[in-house]
């Protein structure tokens, strides 16, 4: 029934009734260890502590004190005595009322407190009330009374208030509180009783009890027995299957038959075995596989280590070839900052030319402007030399006409005969008149056509000369625009030259860090070669391991 | 003596004075059509119809230059009906001399078609001594030519009556 509720589980149920069998026996004791616990040792010297000091000392509640006060009062006492015993009076006065008021709080209803609290109070009461008010006053009168006979009158009636008040009402008293003690006896008396009766009660339950737990001590007793057969008849299987798989034999199988710890525990062994089995059996293969491949390691590390031997010269080859580049590119880096100082020379230079240039522009075209103006004057000298053509040509038509005149006129004067003769010597004058003019006409006509010549030739001139300045501000713009395409293009130029120079940096920086990468890999290359041969011995330690393994691994019988 | 000087092309002529009506500015003229190309055409001289011969064309072939000195020198042609006007086109006719006819000469040549060519002699003025052609007026025109002229001259004066 048990067989597949797991060990643990078990073993923790009877754990819990244990305990709770325990429990019950401990709540038992306890509740009567609660009840009776007034009898116990320290409460016996407790209360025997108590009643020493009841025996001792006059009890608050019994006015036995006072009594006897008044009655040392009567005797012949002196000052300082009498004066303590006032003082004792008072104080016991106020301790009985401080206790009775105690006792009125604590006691239940019942005979004793009818005892205690209501017929012992009145009497004392009075008897408080008649010392105070009636025998104090005697006393004191009696002792402050100079003349003796006087005094022994005074003491005589004290005595007289103490046999007739005092004594009735103090016997009063007394008798309550002697009913009050048998009261509280009789009440102790049957407290005890209980006691005695819970107590033997309560030892027959827990005797009862001890029986139980002993019975069920007993039962886990026998239950544990039973589990821990089991449980070893288990172990003991897989201790036989562990031990015979430990010598190798893996072709052992288990029979796992309960779900309980054990149960997995056959089954783990059994999967392990299987595992074990599997294991081996791929051990033993990859053991003959790990011997081809170390074989094969050892060849290849052996090609590996001369290759590296090779690679390690190609790398110092390829650390001094860009040793040679880094300074190649230095030198061009610096043959670069002189072709930049040039272009912007140049660059300068070529802003001075369109400063330059733009200034003759601006000559060009005061100049162009002044060949208009000349030209616009030389046309007005041309328009006035026609004018002056014009007059000549008047003139000349006047001087015709005159010679005309004149030559008729001599003719005229001819055949006048001897009577013409004067006319033809003023006929001869004005021709020649009319010639002289002629000729001067024909100068100023020779004169004015030079001028217009001249002066045409000149527009002319002015005219191509104008076209050449025309030509060259067009071409001085061409310049400028040429010149300031060159400052751009070299403008251009620097920046390009920045962007190689930075390219050139870079190729400088980057050919040292080669440099120091190719050192490394050498180094790296040196340290490869000596790993490689340590990888050839730890191969050949391989081997060995290999061949141990083999051998080992024959030990184990393996099942198909 | 006094002679009007002529010049046509390098050489200077003479006409003289006594012939000369008046030396006028050449006027347009009316063409003859048909006519010798001697015969510069017809102008009017106050109010009479007159034939124009270029002397110019007559003496050298080319024709008169259309220039300010070319001017029309009107003479006194002898014709059976008595003397009639007779233009002459030539260059250059701007001054008058007087020059001593004893000091004229006979060229010693006589050209047949050109009988009008007279004595030659010395200008007194002009230094380097050019020799100055006398033009004689009543040998000008052939007969053919001078019939022809003024039978279109009494033709043309016709007209207008």
């Amino acid at each position: 029934m048990l067989k597949n509720v797991k060990l643990s589980v078990r073993l923790g149920g009877l754990f819990m009734i244990f305990l709770a069998a325990f429990g019950v026996f401990t709540l038992v004791a306890f509740r009567t260890v609660d009840e009776i616990k007034i009898n116990s040792p320290l409460y016996r010297q407790i209360i025997q502590d108590k009643d020493v000091v009841a025996d001792v000392l006059p009890p608050p509640e019994y006015i036995i004190e006072s009594y006897l006060v008044v009655l040392q009062l009567l005797g012949d006492i002196d000052d300082a005595t009498a004066l303590r015993l006032y003082e004792r009076s008072r104080a016991l006065r106020e301790e009985y009322d401080e206790r009775h008021a105690v006792w009125v709080e604590e006691l239940p209803e019942g005979p004793l407190r009818q005892a205690l609290v209501v017929d012992s109070l009145t009497p004392a009461k009075s008897f408080y009330a008649t010392r105070d008010q009636e025998y104090l006053p005697k006393i004191q009168q009696a002792r402050a009374e100079q003349d003796p006979v006087v005094a022994a009158a005074r003491r005589d009636e004290a005595r007289k208030i103490v046999s007739d008040k005092l004594g009735p009402q103090y016997e009063q008293h007394r008798i309550a509180i002697d009913e009050t003690v048998r009261l509280a006896l009789a009440g102790s008396k049957r407290n005890e009783d209980r006691a005695a009766m819970i107590l033997a009660d309560r030892q027959r339950v827990m005797r009862w009890l001890a029986i139980g737990l002993v019975a069920l001590a007993l039962a886990i007793m026998m239950l544990t027995v039973g589990i821990t057969g089991r449980l070893t008849r288990h172990l003991e299987t897989a201790t036989d299957a562990a031990s015979r798989v430990a010598s190798g034999d893996l072709t052992v199988s288990v029979a796992a038959e309960s779900d309980d710890e054990a149960g997995r525990l056959l089954a783990s062994i059994k999967a392990m075995t299987a595992s074990l089995n599997s294991l081996v059996t791929r051990v033993k293969e990859a053991s003959i596989q790990l011997m081809s491949t170390a074989t094969q390691f050892s060849a290849t590390s052996t090609e590996q280590e001369a290759t590296i031997n090779g690679f390690g010269a190609s790398t110092a080859q390829i650390a001094a070839a860009v040793r040679e580049i880094s300074a190649t590119s230095g030198e061009l880096l610096t043959t670069m900052d002189n072709v930049r100082s040039v272009a912007t020379a140049a660059a300068r230079l070529a802003d001075d030319g369109r400063a330059g240039l733009a200034g003759m522009d601006a000559s060009m075209q005061q100049l162009d402007r002044s060949t208009g103006s000349i030209s616009s004057k030389l046309s007005v000298i041309r328009e006035k030399a026609a004018d002056i053509n014009v007059v000549v040509t008047t003139i000349t038509k006047v001087a015709d006409q005159t010679n005309l005149l004149s030559v008729n006129a001599a003719i005229e004067a001819e055949k006048a005969g001897e009577y013409g003769l004067g006319f033809l010597v003023l006929a001869r004058e004005i021709r020649r008149l009319a010639d002289q003019t002629a000729v001067s006409t024909l100068d100023i006509e020779q004169m004015v056509r030079q001028m217009q010549s001249a002066v045409t030739a000149g527009v002319m001139e002015m005219d191509r000369f104008a076209e050449d300045v025309r030509q060259g501000v067009t071409t001085v713009a061409r310049i400028g625009a040429q010149l300031g395409e060159i400052i751009e293009r070299v403008g251009a130029i620097n920046q390009r030259f920045e962007t190689v120079n930075e390219g050139m940096r870079a190729q400088s920086q980057g050919a040292k860090q080669i440099n120091d990468a190719m050192l490394q890999l050498n180094e790296g290359a040196r340290q490869s070669v000596s790993s490689v041969r340590e990888l050839n011995s730890a191969t050949s330690h391989l081997r060995t391991a290999v061949d141990g393994l083999k051998t080992e691994i024959s030990h184990f019988k393996v099942s198909a | 003596m006094l002679v009007l000087i002529i010049q046509i092309g390098p050489d200077r002529f003479a006409l003289d004075a006594r012939v000369v009506r008046e030396v006028v500015p050449a006027v347009a003229l009316r063409a003859l059509p048909h006519a010798p190309p001697e015969v510069a055409g017809l102008a009017t001289w106050r109010g009479e119809v007159t034939p124009v011969i270029d002397l110019v064309r007559l003496l050298r072939g080319q024709p008169c230059p259309a220039r300010m000195s070319s001017r029309l020198v009107v003479v006194d042609y002898p014709t059976p009906s008595g003397p009639r006007p007779l233009g002459l086109l030539a260059e250059q006719v701007t001054d008058v001399e007087r020059i001593d006819e004893r000091a004229a000469h006979d060229p010693g040549v006589t050209v047949p078609d050109a009988p009008y060519l007279g004595r030659v002699l010395r200008s007194p003025t002009i230094a380097h001594g050019a020799l100055i052609q006398l033009v004689e007026v009543t040998a000008l025109l052939p007969e053919s030519l001078r019939a022809l002229l003024y039978a279109a001259v009494a033709e043309a004066g016709r007209e207008p009556a």
